[in-house]
């Protein structure tokens, strides 16, 4: 149950508590002859009610259960209560940095022209490209020692086609007023800082290691699974795009939908507070079409490469099959939902051995643990964790390109070691030898009755490289 | 899965982003094109199957790649097993020429290939449809390049027009379907001299 420092828990939120545990459906308690239109319609009336009376744990509770949010015009009021209840922004002080163009703007524009594909009336996709472009320049102007990546801006144009919504019309509008800017901004902005500190470095490593929570997790879960995709052996760079962008690269928001899969999949994140949120959804998909991964991993055996190519094109294989059909990809995703609602904790213990796989100042660790989650009123903290975020990045950086480095240097003190080793070893054996012709004169007085063979040279060298074996 | 693949034309195409790595897969395996394709993330594939010099059938994975430097870190993955790599530069933007150099470097030491001298490479200058003001880079620049790389095929193509795809393609599958053959052997080679070992310890032990 989430708990919210200075805030009070509503009477709604009390009756809601075991809903976490049990069923992700926060309405379960309704009798079942209830429609999804009518229960859908109830919701509605519960989250209006919630932000009338400024019950923001209830909010949260809403999000996170079945349907989240349930409809587009009354979302982004709630996003934007969700997120500014996790930190206040201050008020900028300073406006000429706004002026100062960031060094990524020639990658954000190539982005920012590819992006809304998916949106078939030209002036509207015209229209939001350059809203899209506005947030991300402002946003990256902002903070101009973070940096910007491919698949960011599939984030920010989630956000956008979100706010630009128009519920009673079923299209996207072309224009937005101020408020509604104001509130898409802040909230790209407090999303941006709390959750994705990680991928805002100058370099992949720290996703990188983010995506080796999914294997560790699948094991937990189905250790053959696990084994099948021999995920102990390859790295998961498959789950990089769905990561990276939180599922909005692959999963486009569908205009004719008043309550699509990736805004559900947003509203769960935002409302766990939780950037452990993605990873665990990740893992539930791959666990929700492992039979048909075990199928075509059978069959495509032959067809690739090697493991790594095997398992990134059937999960790719089946990830796009699902989405080519309707009724396949909602059902899929509203399953993978409903497992991850009720699983999005991490245990304590768990959390301890991820710890040991993440940065210091990553958001898993803090502003994004999915924690008891207090709000952030002090925008210096989140200063510190970017400054700590991108001197841990360096370091990292230095120490990987530095192993690089040293790889020849490392093989040459091998080499060394290893003739070292060889010379010790066969004076050790020859010592044995010379010791074991002086016994046997001694014991026998006939010496050259019991000269040591060389098998039994080669036996003590065996044993003794055996000793070094293990010391290693 | 230690058998190699023969059958399998694995084609790397590497470039800066937006010089339409991406449209070219597209316009050789589907014969389409799109303004509306989306940035690439990671890497995606496609397969066709191919007929080379009339005699010869494969089935050839192409893997398109982001073109945004960070995601060079993935390479490791995703090059490993190239049986050729397509460097794609565009026509109307210098800085996605003199990048050339450094992606094929950078594949180079990720891809692990067994002699870097001979591994085929295959240079396009792509968007060559646009207006010959926006043109920036010559022919001569790209055919100094071209030789100064080994010599590697070079083609000036469209995917939107669909100029030369085809054509660069097929030299694309031969090349690949060379490597793959080189590698084959040395593997049979390799595996061929384990064996003679094999049977000339034998012989030593029966001596004894």
């Amino acid at each position: 149950m989430t708990s919210i420092i200075g805030l009070g828990i509503g009477e709604w939120s009390n009756k809601l508590t075991g809903s976490d545990a049990t069923t992700d459906d926060c309405l379960s308690f309704l009798p079942s002859f209830y429609n999804d239109k009518t229960v859908k319609e109830l919701k509605l009336k519960v989250i209006k009610h919630a932000l009338l009376s400024d019950d923001t744990p209830l909010i949260y509770d809403l999000g996170k259960s079945k349907g989240g949010f349930v409809s587009n015009e009354i979302r982004q009021i709630c996003w934007h209560k969700v997120l500014t209840s996790q930190l206040i922004l201050q008020p900028r002080t300073n406006v000429d940095g706004l002026n100062i163009p960031h060094c990524d703007e020639n990658q954000i524009d190539l982005d920012v022209n590819r992006s809304f594909g998916y949106i078939s009336n030209e002036k509207t996709r015209t229209s939001l490209k350059r809203i899209l472009k506005g947030e991300i320049v402002h946003f990256f102007r902002s903070y101009p020692k973070l940096r910007y990546y491919q698949g960011y801006h599939d984030i920010v144009s989630t956000f956008i086609v979100m706010f630009c919504y128009d519920s009673k019309h079923y299209k996207l509008k072309t224009k937005i007023s101020h408020q509604t800017k104001r509130r898409l901004s802040d909230c790209i902005e407090i999303y941006s800082l709390l959750y994705l500190r990680d991928f805002l470095m100058d370099s992949l490593d720290f996703p990188i290691d983010q995506l080796g929570i999914i294997p560790f997790l699948i094991k937990d879960k189905d250790i053959t699974l696990y084994q099948k995709l021999q995920l102990d052996k390859i790295k998961p760079f498959f789950a990089i795009a769905s990561i990276l962008t939180i599922f909005s690269h692959d999963l486009k928001p569908d205009t004719m939908n008043d309550n699509c899969i990736i805004f559900q999949i947003f509203d769960l994140m935002i409302c766990t507070h939780s950037m452990y949120t993605p990873l665990v959804l990740y893992s539930n998909m791959i666990l929700a079409v492992k039979e048909n991964l075990y199928e075509e991993y059978d069959k495509n055996l032959e067809n690739f490469e090697n493991e790594t190519d095997l398992v990134h094109g059937i999960i790719q294989k089946v990830l796009i099959q699902s989405m080519q059909d309707k009724t396949t990809y909602t059902k899929l995703w509203n399953n993978v939902l409903a497992t991850t609602r009720t699983s999005y904790t991490i245990a304590k213990d768990t959390q301890k051995k991820i710890y040991k796989m993440i940065n210091k100042a990553s958001p898993l660790r803090n502003t994004g643990s999915g924690m008891k989650l207090v709000r952030i009123v002090d925008q210096n903290y989140i200063g510190k964790l970017i400054d700590k975020g991108i001197s841990l990045n360096e370091e990292n950086h230095k120490k990987l390109s530095g192993n690089n480095n040293d790889y020849y240097e490392e093989r040459k003190y091998n080499k060394i070691i290893k003739a070292s080793l060889l010379i010790g070893v066969c004076s050790i054996a020859l010592g044995a030898c010379d010791h074991k012709m002086q016994l046997s004169s001694h014991v026998f007085s006939a010496p050259n009755l019991d000269i040591p063979k060389f098998t039994d040279v080669a036996g003590i060298l065996s044993e003794s490289l055996k000793d070094i074996k293990n010391i290693i | 899965m230690s058998t190699r693949k023969k059958n399998i034309l694995k084609v790397i195409i590497l470039g800066d982003s937006g010089v339409g790595k991406t449209s070219l897969m597209h316009r050789y395996v589907n014969d389409k094109y799109s303004q509306q394709y989306k940035a690439t993330i990671g890497a995606d594939f496609l397969t066709k199957e191919v007929n080379i010099d009339s005699d010869k059938v494969a089935t050839m994975q192409v893997w398109d790649t982001a073109g945004q430097e960070r995601f060079q870190s993935l390479g490791v993955a995703f090059y490993r097993g190239a049986d050729c790599c397509v460097l794609v530069y565009d026509v109307t933007n210098t800085k996605s020429f003199q990048s050339i150099k450094s992606w094929r470097d950078e594949f180079l030491v990720h891809a692990n290939v067994s002699s870097p001298e001979t591994f085929p490479f295959v240079l396009l200058g792509n968007k060559i449809d646009a207006d010959d003001s926006k043109k920036v880079v010559s022919n001569k620049d790209a055919q100094d390049l071209a030789a100064s790389l080994g010599n590697i095929p070079l083609f000036f193509t469209s995917a939107k027009t669909a100029i030369n795809v085809d054509t660069a393609f097929q030299e694309i599958a031969r090349s690949a379907l060379q490597q793959n053959q080189n590698d084959a052997d040395a593997f049979e080679d390799d595996f061929n001299d384990a064996i003679n070992i094999q049977l000339d310890n034998d012989t030593n032990s029966c001596s004894c």
